[in-house]
């Protein structure tokens, strides 16, 4: 044997020993990311929470609150990931395909992602996911440039019949913006006769073009529109959630100007599922967790100060806003007409 | 005499400690979350996010503007050094910073960049401060056809900052736009070549895309080169005090520089990315020898350090008159902001004027710190230039995966980190532009979906990009860019 030969041999040696070592680390690593050790405990590990939309946004504002403190009230951490990407479809299914052990859960707000999934259907059903709970509201309304001086949506339905103003905007096609927009259209107790629908790439930018006044009058959640109105520049004309807007708490409900209540559609739910199949104990667990953490000092300051509503719901709810999105929207909007409408 | 008031209140609020210590610290972290491909400002700042609620809101606030503002200025750093661009932001820093250090003037390429992104952050917070009410008014003057114009005012830069043949530098400009349509369209929710796989629902991100052209393919380029990134037998003893002096030396640059970046940071969905790009364009066009550009011309790292920096008082004006982000970055500010009982309108500008000049003034003093930082700390980073290849490519290629995964932890972003990696590797040997390519990834989309928007708005009427004078201006602009090396000539010709 030469001595080339016994460094190979001495090299194959030495692999076999330290791969040995790393795959036990490796596999004590994965046991603990399962955060499932078979004592029965849960949790019994770091948990993971999925956010399907860009750090930065409303859900991922609220989860970097929220979640935190649930991690107090399990004694464990728990790391946020965001998943963004296809409308929010692409987080949701990587919720949805996750292990049913509890390790993995995450937040998506009905109607929206519901609407995409109707829209651009992906290969899971999003109605099997199950609830943890609610833990927010956040509603549309509608804003006009001031200088049209709409008084309220009777005004603004008027003004759009009349042919004075012809077009009205929001969030992209195909989204629950352009939905909304759509069913009050069709539905012949609104009939807001708008004759062309600007997208725009957030709620942001549409309030912005209302500003500019490159459309008249646009659909956008409350805390975005918050600082154009306050500016005077767009009049906050109606919320489309017939439980109001604590943003705006003098606005009036589309529902007590007597126009149907819409509310499958008029507001965000913003909720937290588990995958399918998930045991009950672990979705008790979790839920228990987020009602303590929506009552701890942190929250309940948080929410006092920036204005971001905390409302609990239980884990029916989570699950209702999303069957009733399911069942509603089909029954008040043609979804080909939307495709098409956006084509 | 309410803003002279308010203006000193802010000033000792900002010297009270800790409010310092905060800023520093912003700066360190920003610089950091910028030089690592895939995290840059936006994730940093997320991430730091809701460990600012025991601070209080003026010192959480001016940690997060003071890693913005560290964050744009570290990108730079690994381009320079190792052709990385650690946000999109600092892409057009490695067309000439790079080609410098691989001359040895490491030092003086990152010393320029320290200088320029100060002089840039410096000139353009003044102006926020000076004239921000004014300069709401020439925002909202931007529409939706304006933004389409911009975009294609910085495709039209394509033939300005394309060096060898023009048609293949359309030809890569257009491969760069072809791949933007993969994914859900701008303006509806129709499908493009996603085979049904949600990971391509958001098409191609355009910073695994910058990774891939310019990390991995210089990386395959150097690996069979001996010894470090910088030519061996070089010098890299270069004295920081010439990369100062080179940048103080362009006054014209960096003004221009600055307020392109300051402008084009005010139009929300544009940013750093699409300034640093124009920025670059413009001084390559406006030099007398444009041909020096992209082989170590130290006017091209000025550019886009002093526009990359630029940005940050621009975006500002939307974010906290309004409360409308134009970037990543800013909506965590926004979020920032809301977190610490601070509403965007006009109370930021009224009885809260203090808190927004502290927080400006931050931002001003955070540029002269970055200054001291860049010059007496990272040009020592110079070495890294010299170590051997063997252990840099390596840790590129790992970095630059991570950090593909890291932007969405989607798959999708690290085989275009590698594909796109080949691709410009083959392109640079066959001399396509991998400017004019990066153009086409960055500002494709932006024109498509304003383009859409417009037409929409128009009835499908082309004349909206004429009507209005901002518009009009736009489209002569380009029609120069386009047009003016050609009859140039002929009228200088006549007019002789």
């Amino acid at each position: 044997m030469t001595s080339e030969d016994k460094c190979h041999r001495i090299g194959r040696r030495s692999f076999l020993k330290y791969s040995s070592a790393m795959s036990a680390l490796a596999i004590t690593g994965l046991a603990g990311c399962t955060g499932d050790s078979g004592s029965g405990e849960y949790p019994s590990g770091d948990l993971e929470y999925i956010v399907p939309f860009s750090e930065g946004g409303g859900t991922d504002t609220y989860a970097r609150q929220v979640i935190p403190e649930m991690g107090n009230e399990l004694d464990t951490n728990i790391e946020i990931r965001n998943v963004p990407g296809a409308a929010s479809l692409r987080g949701t299914g990587e919720l949805h395909h996750s292990e049913p052990d509890g390790s993995t859960f995450g937040g998506f707000n009905p109607p929206s992602t519901p609407v995409s999934a109707m829209v651009n259907p992906p290969d899971y059903d999003m109605q099997e996911l199950v609830g943890v709970g609610a833990y927010a509201r956040t509603p549309f309304v509608i804003v006009a440039n001031s200088s049209y001086g709409v008084e309220n949506m009777a005004d603004l339905v008027s003004r759009y019949q009349s042919g004075d103003l012809t077009t009205f905007s929001g969030k992209s096609k195909g989204g629950v913006d352009h939905v909304l927009a759509l069913t009050m259209q069709g539905n012949s107790d609104y009939d807001l006769a708008w004759e062309n629908y600007v997208g725009y790439d957030g709620s942001g930018p549409a309030v912005q073009a209302v500003i500019s006044d490159e459309t008249p009058a646009c659909i956008s959640t409350d805390t975005a529109a918050e600082g154009a109105v306050s500016d005077g520049r767009v009049d906050a004309v109606t919320c489309l959630s017939s439980e109001g807007t604590s943003v705006f708490p003098d606005l009036q409900p589309v529902t007590e100007e007597d126009f149907p209540n819409i509310d499958y559609l008029g507001q965000l739910r913003r909720c937290m599922f588990v995958p399918p199949e998930t045991e009950n104990n672990v979705v008790q667990t979790l839920t228990g967790a987020l009602e303590s953490a929506l009552q701890t000092d942190a929250i309940q300051d948080w929410s006092e100060e920036t204005g971001n509503v905390i409302e609990y719901g239980e884990p029916q709810a989570a699950e209702d806003a999303v069957a009733s999105a399911f069942e509603q929207v089909p029954e008040n909007v043609d979804l080909d007409q939307v495709r098409e409408a956006s084509n | 005499m309410a803003v002279v008031g308010s203006l000193l209140e802010a000033g000792q609020i900002l010297m009270s400690w800790p409010t310092p210590l905060w800023v520093v610290v912003g700066l360190l972290l920003g610089m950091i979350a910028g030089a690592l491909p895939g995290i840059g400002s936006s994730l940093g700042m997320a991430i730091v996010l809701p460990l600012t609620l025991p601070l209080g809101p003026i010192n959480a606030l001016c940690l997060l503007v003071s890693m913005y503002s560290g964050a744009m200025y570290g990108g730079s750093i690994a381009a320079i050094l190792v052709n990385v661009p650690g946000t999109g932001a600092a892409a057009a820093t490695t067309f000439d910073g790079y080609p410098m250090s691989k001359q040895g003037r490491a030092v003086e390429a990152l010393a320029i960049s320290a200088t320029s992104s100060t002089v840039g952050g410096v000139l353009t917070i003044l102006t926020l401060i000076a004239v921000s009410p004014i300069l709401i008014e020439v925002v909202l003057l931007f529409g939706t056809p304006e933004y389409f114009l911009m975009a294609v005012l910085g495709l039209s830069m394509i033939g300005v900052v394309a060096s060898g043949s023009v048609v293949k530098a359309i030809v890569a400009g257009a491969f760069g736009m072809l791949l933007t349509t993969i994914g859900i369209a701008p303006n509806s929710p129709e499908l493009r070549y996603t085979f049904g796989n949600l990971s391509l629902y958001n098409g191609i991100d355009f910073i695994a895309a910058l990774i891939g052209m310019f990390a991995i393919a210089e990386m395959i380029k150097i690996s069979a080169q001996k010894g470090g990134i910088a030519k061996e037998g070089v010098d890299l003893s270069g004295n920081l005090l010439d990369g100062v002096r080179t940048a103080i030396r362009h006054p014209v640059t960096i003004l221009k520089s600055s307020f392109i970046g300051m402008f084009i940071g005010a139009i929300p969905g544009s940013g750093a990315t699409v300034s640093n790009f124009i920025s670059y364009g413009e001084a390559m066009r406006s030099s007398d020898d444009p041909d020096k550009f992209g082989d170590g011309e130290p006017k091209g790292v000025i550019a886009s350090e002093s526009s990359n920096n630029g940005t940050i008082g621009g975006s500002l004006i939307p974010t906290i008159s309004f409360g409308i982000p134009g970037s990543g970055s800013t909506a965590v500010l926004l979020g920032g902001l809301l977190m610490h009982g601070l509403r965007p309108g006009p109370q930021l500008f009224d009885a809260e004027l203090a808190t927004t000049y502290t927080f400006m003034l931050a931002l001003l003093v955070g540029n002269v710190v970055i200054f001291c930082i860049g010059i007496f700390l990272v040009t020592r980073l110079g070495f890294l230039t010299q170590v051997d290849t063997n252990y840099i490519v390596p840790i590129i290629v790992v970095l630059s995966m991570i950090g593909g995964y890291t932007l969405r932890t989607n798959w999708i972003d690290v085989v275009t980190v590698v594909g796109l990696g080949l691709l410009g590797y083959l392109m640079v040997k066959y001399n396509y532009s991998v400017i004019a390519f990066v153009l086409g990834v960055v500002l494709g989309p932006i024109a498509e979906e304003n383009l859409l928007r417009s037409l929409e708005l128009s009835n499908g009427t082309y004349s909206i990009f004429v009507t209005k004078p901002l518009s009009l201006i736009l489209v002569v602009c380009i029609l120069i860019i386009l047009f003016g090396p050609f009859v140039k000539p002929r009228l200088e010709r006549v007019l002789s």
